[in-house]
């Protein structure tokens, strides 16, 4: 008998299992997979090389995280700086961008002024949104639809604090928030290379390209919440979790699903395993996406009407490929000879970025792709053999519902367009692979049961943001269903690693 | 002679604001550029005996309000609903919806029963949400950012009437604002033909496609059609939608209110920082107290005012003010009726509107085309048959028909000023686009207009040729239209007004900005 059941053992299943062990909750954590940290575990996938987690940046791990976990006592350390990000482009230009203005002025110095000036108030504007940014997504987002006083306060409050900004920044917000990336960037900046690598983040996990209206929003927090890298990167963040849930006597079911919740008189009484055991407890917290949540591990009976059509009209088309690729040596840049980078954006506009989203909307993936790159065997040599690297690569605009399906023939090609692609700047790239692994999002989602791919469970757009992320029925963890609750990526504030929606979730269940 | 007001441009909005004015008792003068009234809602012989609608071809948005105050059907306004909505299909089947519930269930049937079903729903829905956001469209927006007790006011009002509505609506009314226009229709419905058929609202007169976020609020912006009270009627004006402009006229008239055509502004004067009159462009000066531009923002404040008189902030939002004309025009004359391949002879569908947009994808390649700065090989038309309703267009059995092109990019990639030169083969894409459904259409041609967005610009001082005067994003819409801080229909000049598509609400032959415009200066 347990107090509660987390279903999920990745960032967001581990903080909410940690956050209610340690108010004295009896948690057991069942995860499907056979290690826990689901998109951020590290894992080998060629003998004695790594990969730092399916979604590598660590720059989103929340400050709220980590000290209501007290991460820092796990082994927890961010890094004393975010990475900076490099972007060749064939013409010979590129660029070197550091996030903060005063470095990265150098750089852009010698691109041009104005760039350079621009920079700085772009993160300027960032840094000052930022406290306001943090706090919406550090927190369960207002209700719709509540008459209730604490309801509106909730609003009240959230207008309050943006209004708090200062009438310039609120009216740049504003007006920015809803626009195109194309749009709102080029207010700021006119050169391509450097207009694409800040799109390019936000673009994860949209199903979207750079002139889409609404892909803004996205990128300003993303920005503004964005911290220094974890030392280790997200699998520090996993391992840091798993000894806060060990601390606290958190019970893991590893490599077994959970094939039902079970319910008695509408009310949560526990699940049932995939190995034919059960589990009680009066409460579930499903950290899986919401359609899996709400139309697998339930009887369709006990789901009211309303929610079930939002889970149904829920978008999750996954877009994003996964590339891993062993190296013998490290990535060397021919127009950098010499350094090294921990982090590559290769995309050289966003007419480029746009024109991948084409490819993606009819089902093709796009030849010349978005890469971002990390290479995280250079700050952490475990992760490969001596003088070996890794490239961990994420691939934006490759369809779930590929025209012809992703037969191996396919996810083969995709690997040769990345390569090639990489390869432009790399020039002897091709005598470094030592292996290569692909996958896609139908890969994606076997393996760790995102659906249709998609690496945020479900696409970040306006529509399925905050009170509406999976659906304001459910936007605040509760669910209709009394004793179930809902804590993942599908949960407000969305997709990456952050350990916010289990959090959040987690004192929901504490709290309410 | 002084006057209280000169309303610079004579479209169907500076017409409302002058009669509104007027009938205020104040004294107005209308300046238009052209030698006809209307602007862009205007009726021109354009081929001996065929009368064309020849930019706007559709009343819906007109508002009840006006034309009661206005007393517009007194003035010769005469409102003709269409029936229905005809998308004939590639492969020789057809989609038709008419206002009979019943025909259009069996219609939709045909193609998907769950989606004849929820039909009937999906009104229902985007009635309701119309109804809300109706008084919306009636008053000035508040600005969330001010500090005037009485905006503030109108907020809380506005935040209360959105308590009034359901978690449900509220999330739906959420979703309008910023989903696709597919996107939202994929919620309801399944099958392609009526989702691309019923997607079309949402882009019209936008630089969006079908797919991208944004366009489900120009759908709504649609079905706020109301003609006699009846929701969701699109309909034509007897005599073509100048007609509309001249009862706006023979009221502002009947009130008192003065106007001159072919007496086009060529500068805003002002002195010391307060409008004080226009300059023509025969150099003579008019003075009045007030000044009201019924033109766009750019070509009001950058073209008539001159930036010498603006603070940067406001020239930097002018300038960023997003206009992009993505649709063009071919007005036909015709010496029969169209054949069409799916479903021949005269009929219901020929009397309503005829959408060419068989599929999702189709749009939305439409689209991509004009994303890197063509004109779509294969655009969504938007077709009417006037004549079939109102005999008094054409000669006896002949026929004049309104095509509504998109996507016709303002900014082609050779550059705007080259459209001359694609001008004919623009139209003859058009053509040959209705031909694939109509074969024996390009046989019937008396005589052909094309209008392309440069010619909108240059003929009928539509910025960038766009329609609605400024493009309808969420960014560019409420208190933010046209520049945040600006959206009550006053400018930084004193005594220099706004009351045309650029401010709130937006496009379309509604009237709202008008009559908003005039309220704010009566000081109501």
């Amino acid at each position: 008998m347990f107090d509660a059941i987390v279903i999920g053992a990745g960032t967001n299943g581990l903080s909410a299992a940690a956050r209610l062990a340690r108010s004295g909750v009896r948690v057991a954590v069942v995860e499907q997979r056979p290690v826990v940290g689901g998109l951020a575990a590290r894992e080998e996938f060629h003998p004695g090389y790594f990969t730092p987690g399916i979604l590598h940046d660590s720059s989103r791990v929340a400050a709220r995280v980590v000290e209501e976990l007290d991460l820092q006592h796990h082994g927890l350390k961010r890094r004393a700086s975010r990475l900076p990000v490099y972007s060749p482009a064939i013409d010979g230009t590129d660029l070197l961008l550091h996030a903060d203005p005063e470095v990265a002025g150098k750089e852009l110095g010698a691109l041009s002024l104005a760039e350079r000036d621009a920079y700085r108030d772009w993160r300027r504007l960032l840094a000052r949104i930022a406290p306001f940014v943090t706090r919406m997504l550090s927190e369960a987002p207002p209700q719709l639809g509540a008459t209730s006083l604490s309801a509106g306060w909730e609003w009240l409050k959230a207008g309050v604090g943006l209004r708090r900004l200062g009438k310039d920044d609120v009216r740049t917000l504003l007006r920015v928030a809803p626009m195109s990336l194309a749009d709102s960037l080029s207010e700021w900046f006119q050169t391509d290379v450097l207009q694409a690598q800040l799109a390019a983040p936000a673009l994860l996990g949209s199903w979207g390209g750079p002139w889409s209206p609404g892909t803004t929003l996205p990128l300003l927090l993303h920005e503004a919440t964005a911290l220094p890298d974890i030392a280790g990167g997200s699998p520090a963040f996993v391992a840091a979790l798993k000894s806060s849930c060990d601390a606290e006597q958190v019970e893991f079911f590893l490599g077994t699903r959970v094939h039902q919740i079970t319910l008695e008189s509408g009310r949560v009484r526990g699940v049932t395993l995939s190995n034919g055991e059960t589990l009680d407890a009066p409460c579930v917290l499903g950290t899986c996406d919401p359609q899996q949540l709400f139309h697998d591990l339930i009887e369709p009976r006990w789901l009211p009407p309303q929610l079930a059509a939002d889970m149904r009209c829920l978008r999750a088309r996954g877009t994003t490929t996964k590339v891993h690729i062993a190296l013998n040596a490290p990535l060397e840049f021919a127009q950098r000879p010499g350094t090294t980078f921990e982090l590559i954006r290769i995309g050289e506009s966003l007419r480029d970025l746009e024109r991948a989203f084409d490819s993606a909307k009819y089902g093709e993936y796009s030849r010349t792709p978005h890469l971002e790159v990390q290479v995280p065997s250079i700050a952490d040599p475990s992760y490969a053999p001596d003088e070996h690297h890794v490239a961990s690569i994420l691939v934006h605009h490759t369809p779930f519902d590929l025209g012809g399906g992703w037969t191996a023939a396919a996810s083969k090609g995709l690997g040769r367009v990345v390569l090639a692609q990489l390869a432009q700047h790399v020039p002897d790239l091709l005598d470094r692979v030592e292996a290569m692994e692909v996958l896609t999002p139908i890969d994606l989602a076997q393996r760790y049961g995102v659906p249709n791919g998609h690496v945020h469970h479900g696409e970040v757009a306006l529509d399925q943001m905050f009170a509406l992320r999976p659906s304001h029925h459910c936007s605040r963890y509760g669910t209709p269903i009394p004793g179930l609750f809902l804590g993942g990526s599908g949960a407000h504030p969305g997709g990456g690693v952050t350990g916010l929606p289990g959090l959040l979730a987690a004192e929901r269940i504490l709290f309410a | 002679m002084t006057y209280d007001a000169i309303v610079v441009g004579g479209g169907h909005n500076g017409l409302t604001c002058a009669a509104y004015l007027a009938r205020a008792g104040r004294k107005v003068l209308i300046l238009e550029r052209r030698h006809v009234l209307g602007g862009a809602a205007v009726s021109e012989e354009v081929h001996p005996g065929f009368t064309f609608s020849v930019c706007s071809y559709v009343v819906s948005l007109l508002r009840p309000q006006i034309i009661r105050d206005l007393q517009l059907p007194r003035f010769g306004l005469d409102l003709i609903p269409l029936e229905s909505t005809f998308t004939p299909l590639p492969d020789g089947d057809h989609l038709l919806r008419t206002a009979d519930p019943e025909f259009s269930r069996r219609q939709i049937a045909r193609f998907s029963p769950s989606d004849a079903e929820v039909y009937p729903e999906f009104g229902l829905a985007m009635t309701r949400l119309a109804r809300f956001a109706q008084p919306i469209l009636e008053q000035a927006p508040a600005d969330p950012l001010s500090f005037d007790p009485r905006q503030l006011l109108e907020l809380l009002r506005l935040g209360n009437d959105m308590r009034q509505l359901s978690g449900d609506d509220q999330a739906l009314q959420a979703r309008l604002l910023s989903m696709s226009a597919v996107d939202f229709l994929d919620r309801w419905f399944e099958s392609e033909v009526l989702r691309a058929s019923m997607s079309i609202s949402g882009i019209i007169g936008t630089f969006l496609g079908v797919r991208s976020p944004g366009s489900a609020y120009v759908l709504l912006h649609h079905y706020m059609g109301d003609i006699d009270g009846a929701f969701r009627s699109w309909g034509i004006s007897r005599g073509g939608t100048g007609q509309v402009s001249m009862a706006m006229a023979r009221s502002a008239q009947h009130y008192g209110a003065e106007i001159r055509t072919e007496a086009g502004v060529s500068k805003i004067i002002v002195e010391d920082g307060i409008a004080r009159g226009v300059v023509l462009d025969n150099d003579e000066e008019i003075r009045a107290s007030t000044v009201i531009s019924g033109v766009d923002p750019r070509r009001t404040f950058l073209g008539l005012v001159g930036r010498e008189h603006l603070e940067d902030d406001f020239v930097t939002g002018l300038e960023r003010y997003k206009y992009r004309g993505s649709s063009g025009k071919v007005n036909l004359a015709l010496d029969r009726l169209p054949e069409f391949k799916s479903l021949p002879g005269d009929g219901q569908h020929l009397r309503g509107d005829i959408t060419i947009a068989p599929g999702i994808d189709y749009l939305e390649r439409a689209y991509d085309e004009a994303k890197y700065g063509a004109y779509s090989r294969r655009p969504f038309l938007d077709i009417v048959i006037p004549s079939l309703l109102d005999p008094t267009v054409a000669p006896p059995g002949k026929h004049v028909m309104s095509i509504f092109v998109q996507y016709a990019p303002y900014h082609l990639s050779g550059g705007a000023e080259t459209w001359p030169q694609h001008r004919e083969a623009f139209g003859d894409t058009v053509i040959d686009t209705l031909s694939e459904y109509c074969p024996g259409i390009a046989d019937s041609i008396l005589h052909r207009q094309v209008l392309t967005p440069w010619d909108l610009e240059q003929e009928f001082g539509l910025t960038e040729g766009n329609i609605f005067h400024g493009e309808l994003g969420v960014d560019q819409l409420f208190f933010q239209r046209p520049i945040p801080g600006w959206s009550r229909y006053r400018s930084p000049v004193q005594g220099l007004w706004m009351c045309a598509s650029g401010t709130h609400p937006g496009g379309g032959v509604m009237g709202a900005p008008g009559y908003n415009a005039a309220r704010m200066i009566l000081g109501g």
